[in-house]
């Protein structure tokens, strides 16, 4: 047990992510999963009654704020914190950061869940479900509308290239899970490789465009937007942010997930990611105070309002966030690095928030605030995506993990699990060389 | 221009070198100037108009000018575009024209002379300012003769007669009180020749191109109005189709030049803004091709320029009756109801918000140690894979 020398420890002993490996030895089901569970009925109950009753009953909007914290925040806000198939993909393929591809597969996850439950909650924001099969037939679109470009360009983009690329995930339990499906998982393998790459395409060009494009809706606002935010740059801004938040929710998750499974961190990874965040957030930061300061707009900011007040709170959480990150970097310490992650993304929220929302005022006496109802089906549809997320985790492998990891795993369910019919876990030897498939079958 | 035919539009334009892009442009840009009212535009395509107006002779016009200032002339040349300017020249054939022409004296008075020949009554005349009447007309003379003659002549060899401006449709400014020259329009002047008048102070150049196209190649001029006006360009009144209308409904105006109502661009009707009775196109067709350059577009009044009875008639920040009033059945409020703030509401949002942070702090403080644990963890997995390396057949059993 103890034979390994102190040298080759020193060495060892920093936890690499090497693969893919789904939890195990936690049961789906506890405590904290029914209790969103709960909340996901509780909302599809009061979803029925959305669609019975309307808007009005359900909802806090009013003439002056047309759009509700569905859109604003389910949609606007949370899919920029899922943009991760966005920002850590080009990252990782376009830029070659190659360790992020270690993150890829949380990235991939997290953005998908985060569209799908946006898009799902759009639609029922919506409303006139009898309606909704007209969807089908694009010539009766209204291209004209202003939100034309973000509808189409979502839904295109969390159907195809976002559920495409979480496909890999599924095929390999499949694979490794029972011999018989090996051919029909080796036929889809072929056929997705040949079309993988432009579906990676799609995957950075289509966010690219809606995720702007949601900044270029708020310039439809015009003088209703505080100056603070009101910018020709919302859309990049927009975008920008999207990038720096989705970095710090597909690590912070990722490390969050490593505590509470406690499983190894590979702070190389880590701190590569953290480099390129506070990279982003202090790019970000810049033009976003320069296009304030050329605007003129920056004496609105030392104003005694609540819109001074939310502008330095963002602007603050997101600089101490890149702070930490960068301080992080130092000590290669995962405490500072998880606390900048939470304040950066937090204060990115609160940045896409506020055009829609904190900022927005349509006249002096207009209020927003959520209704309850409102709240609870918002809630309740970030918990469907937090269960997901932790079945996801728990079936498939998404997190990444040390190699032996998966050794672990595969004694770990022969011993659990012996009428599964688990093949191929020793397709790869420890350290990486190949044997023999045939070895490990059965 | 000695043969009294004309060319077909099409192949001047193709000698001229003007591109068919330029043209299938103009074309459209007439469509949005006239897309109702006009035989030639309605309900055919830009393809169609584009045929149409190419298998055209160019329409032979002559242009006079009496009592004016040339701005009706200035806002046919002034196209924001240059290009516009030659286009609308080369598809109509501007034979005489005082003021683009090189010609002066005798040798001016010859071009008229040939241009009327060339073309007896197949021309257009169109005429610019009004003509002073009073004492047999003394106070005009061209050539020797009183304007009031020139007119007179030129016209009876007219096919049909446009009045472009104010002052040509019913005496505009130089008819003001107390009217010394004893200035009137053409249609007090001239009879028994179809007569249209484009008034305005200026009238758009496009109603002015739209008009002799639909006259070179229909045949027949535009339905028009009382007031010898067309109706695709006269029909409605401007308060109609304001931008600024929705400000009017909601009760929202400007009342001093500058004030915070004129800052927002509120309505103009309280500064005196005769758009509720002027019949005209401006507030749907802008000028010099620029979206918003009109009157009450910068912010100015509108002046009720085509209307006989108003301009120079009314004081200019004199409010107008209005006639069209159309009252909604309901005002909706002008400040929508604010919205409710619940304290149960507030509460969940300050209970999800406390109940993330919270989690968010108590996983940072357990960071370190998470580390200690993954990093021992690892340590006893190496201390396993040593043990496989030694015995590398160990797996295969199972």
């Amino acid at each position: 047990m103890s034979s390994a020398t102190p040298a080759t420890t020193q060495n060892q002993s920093k936890p690499r992510w090497e693969r893919y490996v789904p939890v195990y030895g936690f049961p789906v089901v506890n405590s904290f999963f029914v209790v969103l569970s709960l909340l996901v009925i509780v909302a599809f109950v009061l979803t029925a009654y959305r669609e019975l009753a309307g808007l009005g009953p359900v909802s806090g909007m009013n003439d002056a704020y047309g759009w509700g914290i569905w859109k604003t925040f389910n949609v606007m806000v949370l899919t920029a914190l899922g943009s991760g198939a966005f920002a850590v993909g080009i990252a990782a393929w376009v830029f070659r950061r190659k360790r992020m591809h270690s993150l890829m597969r949380m990235a991939l996850l997290t953005s998908f869940l985060a569209y799908a439950c946006g898009l799902l909650l759009l639609g029922i924001d919506a409303g006139r479900p009898w309606n909704f099969y007209w969807m089908v037939f694009p010539w009766k679109w209204n291209l004209h509308s202003p939100l034309a470009e973000v509808a189409i360009c979502m839904s295109i983009y969390a159907m195809i290239p976002l559920a495409v690329e979480n496909i890999p995930p599924v095929l390999e339990r499949l694979w490794y899970f029972d011999s018989r499906l090996r051919p029909v998982v080796t036929i889809i393998e072929r056929r997705l490789h040949y079309f993988f790459p432009w579906i990676i395409a799609a995957a950075y060009l289509l966010p690219g465009m809606h995720q702007s494009s949601l900044g270029a809706l708020m310039l439809l606002a015009g003088e209703r937007v505080h100056p603070l935010w009101q910018t020709p740059w919302l859309p990049l801004l927009y975008l920008g942010a999207a990038s720096f938040m989705s970095f710090g929710c597909v690590a912070g998750t990722t490390m969050l997930c490593c505590l509470v499974w406690k499983r190894a961190m590979d702070m190389e990874v880590l701190d590569e990611a953290a480099r390129i965040t506070a990279w982003l957030i202090f790019g970000w930061l810049g033009l976003r105070l320069l296009d304030i300061l050329f605007r003129g707009a920056l004496g609105t900011a030392f104003h005694f309002d609540r819109f001074a007040a939310v502008f330095w709170l963002e602007t603050l959480s997101i600089a101490i966030g890149g702070w930490l990150l960068v301080r992080s970097l130092r000590f290669h310490d995962p405490q500072p690095m998880f606390v900048g992650y939470v304040l950066s993304s937090a204060g990115g929220m609160i940045y896409r928030f506020s055009p829609t929302t904190l900022a927005f005022r349509p006249n002096p006496e207009a209020l927003y605030f959520p209704a309850t109802i409102e709240i609870l089906v918002s809630l309740g549809f970030i918990s469907l995506g937090v269960l997901g997320f932790l079945i996801a985790v728990k079936r498939l492998a998404i997190l990444p993990a040390p190699l032996q990891e998966w050794y672990d795993m595969a004694s770990y369910f022969r011993f659990r699990r012996p009428y599964i019919r688990w093949t191929g876990y020793f397709k790869f030897g420890f350290f990486g060389e190949e044997e023999s498939e045939a070895s490990g079958s059965d | 221009m000695k043969t009294s035919e004309k060319e077909l539009i099409a192949v001047h334009l193709r000698r001229s070198g003007v591109s068919r892009r330029s043209f299938l442009q103009l074309c459209s840009t007439l469509m949005v100037a006239a897309p109702v009212g006009l035989s030639l535009t309605s309900g055919s395509s830009l393809a169609q108009v584009a045929r149409t107006i190419g298998k055209t002779r160019r329409p032979s016009v002559i242009w006079l000018h009496f009592q004016d200032c040339t701005g009706c002339t200035e806002t046919l040349l002034r196209t924001s575009a240059p290009d516009v300017a030659h286009l609308i020249l080369d598809v109509i054939s501007l034979d005489y024209h005082e003021t683009l022409m090189a010609a002066s004296g005798a040798q001016a008075e010859a071009a008229l002379r040939s241009a009327i020949e060339d073309n007896a009554g197949k021309y257009v005349l169109v005429v610019e300012g009004a003509i002073p009447a009073k004492d047999d007309g003394v106070f005009m003379q061209l050539a020797s003769r009183p304007a009031i003659q020139v007119a007179k002549d030129v016209a009876s060899q007219a096919a049909a007669v446009i009045a472009i401006g104010s002052c040509a449709s019913w005496g505009g400014v130089p008819s003001a009180d107390p009217n010394p020259t004893g200035a009137m329009g053409v249609d007090s002047v001239i009879s028994g020749k179809p007569i249209v008048n484009l008034p305005g102070c200026p009238p758009n150049p496009y109603n002015l191109l739209a008009l002799v196209l639909e006259y070179a190649t229909m045949g027949r001029l535009p339905e028009l109005d009382e007031f010898h006006r067309p109706k695709f360009a006269y029909g409605r009144v401007i308060h109609e189709n304001c931008p600024r209308r929705a400000h009017f409904d909601a009760g929202r105006f400007a009342t001093a030049f500058g004030d915070e109502g004129h800052r927002q661009g509120w309505c103009l009707y309280k500064l005196g803004c005769k758009g509720p009775v002027t019949h005209a196109s401006c507030s749907t067709r802008h000028f010099n091709e620029i979206p918003g350059v009109w009157p009450i577009g910068i912010g100015v009044p509108c002046l009720g320029c085509t209307e006989k009875n108003v301009v120079w008639k009314m004081g200019t920040f004199e409010t107008v009756p209005i006639h069209l009033a159309t009252p909604p059945d309901t005002y909706p409020p002008i400040y929508s109801t604010a919205g409710k703030f619940s304290m149960g509401a507030a509460g969940l949002v300050g209970a999800i918000a406390g109940a993330v942070g919270g989690a968010a702090w108590v996983a940072s403080q357990r960071f370190q140690s998470s580390t200690e644990a993954g990093v021992a963890r690892v340590a006893t997995d190496i201390a396993h894979a040593e043990k496989l390396k030694s015995k590398p057949n160990d797996k295969k059993e199972a």
